[in-house]
């Protein structure tokens, strides 16, 4: 046997000097990882089956671009595992074989491979895909300072506010997470939570929320000053960016020692939620504004219409004028693709399999459908549309591999 | 004032007569000049095709001091272009040599090309038969080692 492949072998490397070959498989280690490291996830994985050599220098590679996948939660039978689905692979579906903490728990925001995930109990952990590393976060009723929160049930609180003259106080069975955003450093040492917390309570004047934040060695979350309520943030480390209905603030954090939320630096000065030009619309259309940080650091608003009848989408994408006095429509995104889910925009020309100049977002009518929108054509892309995702909910787009850095 | 020359020897001991700026890109020959100045620069391991290729890369980037601050000879975007003819010339079993070279002589951007040539002939291939074919390399896995790595694939991470 020994004797074949020796035998094999000589002839390989005389087959190969008379076709003035080099032995590819033999190519220095260090080079073999330079070349492997710039390929995609799954042309990578592709290389791994070539040879021992290439599977062993394999091992040290992360794929570094990468397209944007899916993380899908299966709706039924849920057991707490996602499933992962790269569009390029029609046929593929991955099965994530991290505990991402059982029954109920529901995947609310991403970064790279970290998911941050919200229990039955409205816990919330973050969970990374690829070690199953998880890092409990303080329970939503620890809150520094004034309580706001108490849980008096499984996933049942009473929430209290305090309104006008006196404390008004409302029952809720958990609460909605709204705009959350999740960043992790590359070692999961370091991290930044944030999300606004809105209680389902039934009383007139308690239609509030606030927003809440949480840092590596917090045991509690931190309130952050509210004026009005948030309707979208980013947060793009060391800032946060939170949209109101009448201004953008920047928290800066990167000097924030304290635990109490440094002093917002206002971005910008009252502007009306009306003064994005939109398209008409009608009584089947829901309308959402959301934040979104360029590649370049530029703060974009997008306006996206959902018409229900019609099944359609429209977006407006507007930065805000040199002028300082408003906002500008842009027509276009040029090299850059919008991860709206995640409130970015992406290099696409840098990476492989993302379109430039394109919005790559979920929602849809139940939310668990998963978009792509040309913006040169103003249609969607017809390539995920056919995909049948109807046995998932929650699916969302995630950018495993991209690290994103901010210029400014 | 005339530029300095030097001179690189390659492994059938032909001549190279080069300029020093546009050899000084190579860190290793940076410093053979500096240890060893006026002598001519044997590179035992690299043949005259694959040593007058790097020769013409290393022309093409250097960049020329002109006085008034560093000036390339072409602007980016045209050396770009430029690269990547440069290496879409170049047959499979040369752009081995050539890679082997750039990390020899350490010339990171020749590194860089090269590297990334061979990972777009990588990503151009269909399956990993199409590569090895590509590549000139032997199946060396055993059925077991097939299949661990087949199930492996399974997940994606």
């Amino acid at each position: 046997m020994e004797y074949i492949s020796l035998y094999r072998r000589l002839y390989q490397e005389e087959e190969a000097k008379r076709r003035n070959c080099p032995y590819w498989s033999e190519l220095p280690r260090d080079l073999l990882h330079s070349v492997l490291q710039r390929l995609s996830f799954t042309d990578l994985r592709r290389a791994k089956s070539v040879c021992s050599a290439w599977l062993s220098a394999s091992r040290q590679c992360t794929p570094k671009s990468q397209v944007p996948w899916l993380i899908l939660f299966p709706a039924e039978d849920y057991n707490g595992g996602c499933k992962l689905f790269n569009p390029a692979e029609k046929d593929k579906m991955y099965t994530s074989q991290q505990d991402l903490g059982g029954v109920g728990s529901v995947c609310v925001a991403t970064h790279e491979y970290w998911l941050l995930m919200r229990n039955p109990r409205f816990d919330l952990y973050i969970v990374n895909l690829l070690t199953g590393q998880r890092i409990n976060l303080p329970p939503p009723e620890s809150q520094r300072g004034k309580t706001n929160l108490e849980r008096i049930g499984a996933d049942k609180f009473r929430a209290e506010q305090f309104y006008v003259s006196s404390y008004i106080r409302g029952d809720t069975i958990g609460f909605e997470i709204k705009s959350p955003r999740l960043w992790v450093d590359e070692g999961g040492k370091d991290y930044f939570v944030v999300f606004s917390l809105r209680p389902f309570c039934f009383h007139s004047s308690f239609a509030t929320q606030y927003t809440l934040i949480c840092k590596r060695g917090d045991h509690s979350w931190t309130r952050i000053p509210d004026c009005s309520p948030c309707r979208d943030m980013v947060y793009s480390h060391p800032k946060l960016y939170v949209y109101r209905y009448d201004a953008i603030q920047i928290f800066d954090f990167s000097s924030s020692s304290s635990r109490d939320p440094p002093e917002p630096h206002v971005y910008e000065a009252s502007f009306s939620s009306n003064i994005f030009e939109t398209v008409p619309l009608t009584i089947d259309c829901t309308e959402k504004k959301n934040i979104v940080l360029s590649v370049t650091g530029l703060v974009l608003m997008v306006v996206s219409v959902m018409s229900r009848c019609r099944q359609n989408w429209s977006f407006g994408i507007y930065k805000k004028s040199s002028r300082w006095t408003g906002w500008d429509k842009v027509k276009s995104l040029g090299d850059e693709a919008m991860l709206l889910d995640l409130g970015i925009t992406v290099p696409a020309k840098d990476i492989q399999g993302v379109n430039a100049d394109c919005i790559y977002f979920s929602g849809g009518e139940d939310g668990n459908d998963v978009f792509i929108f040309d913006i040169r054509t103003e249609k969607i892309h017809e390539s995920v549309v056919s995909l049948s995702l109807h046995q998932y909910s929650r699916s969302r787009w995630f950018f495993p591999g991209f690290s994103r850095k901010i210029s400014s | 004032m005339s530029k300095k020359m030097i001179v690189l020897k390659s492994s059938e001991g032909v001549s190279f007569v080069v300029e020093e700026a546009v050899a000084r890109q190579s860190k290793i020959i940076s410093f053979l000049v500096e240890e060893f100045p006026d002598r001519e620069l044997p590179l035992t391991n690299m043949t005259s095709e694959i040593l007058r290729k790097t020769i013409e890369y290393c022309k093409k980037h250097v960049v020329e001091d002109d006085g008034g601050g560093d000036s390339s000879s072409s602007s980016s975007g045209d050396l770009k272009e430029w690269d990547v003819k440069f290496v879409a010339e170049i047959d499979q079993p040369r752009l081995m040599d050539l890679l082997m070279a750039a990390n020899y002589l350490d010339i990171p951007s020749l590194l860089d090309v090269t590297c990334q040539k061979v990972a777009d002939t990588i990503a151009a291939c269909n399956d990993e038969k199409e590569i090895r074919a590509t590549f000139n390399i032997e199946n060396d896995f055993t059925e077991e080692e097939v299949e661990a790595i087949r199930m492996e694939n399974q997940y994606p991470i």
